[in-house]
């Protein structure tokens, strides 16, 4: 699933730079493209700008989110992709450094598909990424994406 | 640390092919994170199980449930909605593992918040493979929901 | 004194007196008569603060009978009494208006008025005048009479023509001390009872700032544990990134040839990650102090097997653990006591001296009453306040490690306490330990001499069965 694009929302440049090394490593090509904060993340789905173009700004096939970003929290952000009719079944994959179990139960009961915290180490942080990839770039199904207008609000 | 205390993981298996269930149970065996699988080969006695009604009333809370969606009596899809619909049930991951490629079948998962969807290989192996990619996400990298307090 | 008499308004009280005396009224010869210096003053009396007044006592004599009147006061002359000036009125609304023109230190009081007679007179005379000294004149047959009146709050009564003149003083004297007497107890009373309403508002005002600073204080804890919940937390982030990218670095630079950068990286990522165990170890032990365990039957085998299973450190052939089972159920929380165990069974191998194989075995007891066992045991947790009753039991986890000297058993539960810094370890690990069983309302301690291993011991309820 080459041409699967991951929208990686999070603000820390350091674990994106992370992730951008590990993925690279383990030879997995697909695009990533980041955005710093939930605001950004709408616009991105919705195409608003400055992501309109979506030859640049491709629509993407999974979402990772962290749920510590400035303005909007991950869970409004993830609250907002399922009241949108046409991104309920686009995956959202919470990845954030928060372990407690109430986040995690909030994640999931607002509609994350899955929840996975960072690990401290760059070896865990591989090993994640390999099942990341085999599970989600490898064998999981996606639905068709529908069309049409996204609410940006 | 383990998550869940050591406990083993508890998975509830959805699938009415006997085949797949030994070999999904086969490939679960002996993976390094310890969980125990129950079976169920309808959609009813699903519900029963998770609802712990009788003869289930001694049922555990799954952590995870593996959901074939051609199922007797009452359909995969049915399952879905109804575990999806229920505050108490809503936040455990559900894996549709079934047999269906069809583009319909994908989105309705979805569309019924399913949290992913597999496609069973034909191949021996492959299925194999497949479960223990399962396994390798779900159970050891996910951070599964930890069971609703009592009375909450 | 002279004013005094006449406003009064009926002079013929000392025209009466003066003329009695042969003295004209209006000088002060006639008010000699009513004496300074008192002769009647009495260091010996009962009361000495009571100071028996050396002006003349101003007795209002409410008489109807002038005859009765006469006789009284004649007595008196003829003994030789003085300091006394008496006041003599006919009637109860005479006195009224007497009473309200001055003060009087006592009233003798006829019992059969024309205006006001039988019970109803000691009520209205009390309302009218509650703190004056009052003496009932009775005739003989009406002693009973003059008793009641006594109980109903009149100090004396005296049986008219019977009494003499030293009888009348005697009553007066003690009427006006047994009424000050009585003043100076209500008003103690009186004060007592304000005292103890002032104390019970102290009281009541204390307790309300108590429960104020316990709310107060109950915030403060809230909001220290979670800044240091959210500090901990946010120390990750960088940690991760310095961690992470000193791996990247290491791998980078393997094939760079210097080994010296090849270690300082390994230092680098070692002391990062020595930093994150802590904070984890912290982050634990904060989450444990916020909330409230749930508490249900355990199976402490079951749990031990469990752990001993997910890691490969506690498995042959590095270690021997070996559990006497069967282990009872306890009432604890699972996730807490998997904790707990994992601490101790990882505290019990860590300490071995080189080249030792980590032994650690296992067994429960009942646990011994409060007070009994042995003395070397270092009890650093509080008896929990749950019922007594409950039965206890304790769970061993005994090693062969090198041993904790006595002074260093006492701190061995406290917070960042390492007692050999050369081995892993942030020093949380014991305070979890601690902090997680008391708040399932146990206990634990240790016994331990270096060179002989130590025993550690987690006391909690037993699960009913």
């Amino acid at each position: 699933m080459n041409s699967l694009v991951i929208l990686y929302v999070e603000d820390e440049e350091t674990d994106v730079l992370l992730l951008q090394h590990v993925l690279s490593r383990a030879g997995i090509t697909n695009l990533v493209k980041t955005v710093t904060d939930g605001k950004a993340a709408k616009d991105y789905l919705a195409g608003n700008a400055p992501f309109t173009d979506r030859r640049l700004y491709p629509f993407p096939g999974l979402v990772l989110l962290d749920l510590n970003l400035p303005y909007w929290s991950g869970f409004e952000v993830l609250d907002w992709i399922r009241q949108q009719p046409l991104l309920r079944s686009l995956p959202v994959v919470v990845f954030t450094s928060s372990s407690r179990p109430d986040d995690v139960t909030r994640a999931y009961d607002v509609g994350a598909n899955a929840y996975m915290v960072k690990p401290s180490s760059l070896e865990e942080l591989k090993s994640k990424v390999l099942a990341l990839r085999d599970f989600w770039l490898l064998h999981n199904q996606y639905s068709p994406r529908l069309h049409g207008p996204i609410d940006p609000s | 640390m383990t998550k869940n205390g050591a406990r083993p993981i508890e998975i509830l298996l959805v699938e009415d092919s006997p085949s797949d269930t030994d070999l999904t149970l086969e490939a679960l065996k002996d993976f390094k994170v310890r969980n125990h699988v129950s079976v169920v080969e309808d959609g009813v006695e699903a519900m029963q199980f998770l609802r712990r009604e009788a003869p289930y009333t001694q049922a555990p809370r799954p952590d995870l449930i593996m959901l074939d969606l051609n199922l007797p009596r009452k359909d995969g899809r049915e399952v879905l909605t109804e575990i999806k619909a229920d505050d108490g049930l809503k936040t455990i991951p559900i894996v549709v593992l079934t047999t269906s490629r069809a583009e319909q079948d994908i989105l309705r998962a979805y569309q019924l918040n399913a949290n992913c969807y597999i496609t069973k290989p034909v191949d021996f192996n492959q299925f194999l493979d497949v479960v223990r990619t399962i396994e390798s996400f779900w159970l050891f990298v996910v951070t599964l929901p930890p069971a609703p307090r009592a009375g909450g | 004194m002279r004013a005094t008499v006449l406003e009064c308004g009926y002079p013929r009280t000392l025209r009466a007196l003066c003329l009695h005396e042969g003295k004209r009224p209006g000088t002060s010869a006639a008010h000699s008569r009513l004496g300074i210096g008192n002769p009647n003053h009495n260091p010996q009396l009962p009361f000495p603060w009571l100071t028996v007044d050396p002006l003349p006592v101003k007795v209002l004599l409410v008489e109807d009978s002038p005859s009765d009147a006469s006789l009284l006061l004649e007595g008196l002359t003829v003994a030789g009494i003085n300091g006394f000036d008496f006041t003599h009125v006919e009637s109860w609304a005479e006195a009224v208006d007497c009473l309200h023109d001055k003060p009087f230190d006592v009233l003798l009081l006829d019992l059969s008025l024309p205006d006001i007679m039988g019970s109803e007179t000691f009520l209205q005379v009390r309302a009218k005048v509650p703190h004056l000294p009052i003496v009932v004149l009775t005739g003989q047959v009406d002693e009973a009479v003059g008793l009641e009146a006594v109980r109903h709050g009149v100090q004396d009564y005296l049986v008219k023509n019977q009494a003499d003149a030293r009888q009348t003083v005697r009553a007066i004297r003690y009427a006006i001390e047994r009424k000050q007497t009585e003043e100076a107890l209500n008003r103690t009373q009186e004060a007592l009872r304000q005292s103890e309403q002032q104390l019970r508002e102290w009281n009541l005002e204390l307790e309300r700032q108590v429960a104020r600073r316990t709310v107060s204080l109950a915030e403060t804890i809230g909001d220290l544990e979670d800044f240091s919940h959210s500090i901990t937390h946010d120390l990750r982030a960088p940690l991760r990134a310095i961690r992470s990218f000193a791996q990247i670095l290491q791998e980078d630079c393997l094939a760079c040839g210097r080994p010296a950068a090849q270690e300082h990286i390994e230092r680098i990522i070692t002391a990062a990650a020595r930093m994150d165990k802590l904070i984890q170890d912290v982050l634990q032990y904060s989450r444990l102090t916020r909330s409230d365990l749930q508490l249900a039957p355990v199976d402490v085998g079951a749990l031990l097997r469990g752990i001993i299973e997910t890691y490969p450190a506690f498995q042959p052939p590095q270690v021997g653990i070996a559990i006497e089972e069967p282990l009872p159920l306890v009432l604890g929380n699972e996730a807490a006591l998997t904790q707990c165990f994992s601490n101790l069974l990882g505290n019990a191998i860590k300490f071995v001296a080189p080249g030792k194989r980590p032994q650690v075995r296992i067994w429960a007891e009942a646990a011994k009453a409060q007070g009994k066992g042995s003395k070397a045991t270092a009890e650093l947790a509080p008896a929990p306040q749950a019922a007594k009753g409950a039965p206890h039991v304790r769970f061993w986890f005994s090693d062969n490690g090198v041993g904790i000297p006595k002074e260093a058993q006492e701190r061995i539960f406290k917070m960042f306490q390492r007692l050999d810094t050369s081995r892993d370890g942030t020093g949380v690990g014991l305070t979890v330990v601690r902090k997680a069983v008391e708040k399932m309302g146990g206990r634990v301690g240790l016994e331990s001499e270096p060179g002989r291993g130590s025993r550690f011991w987690v006391e909690l309820k037993e699960a009913a069965k």
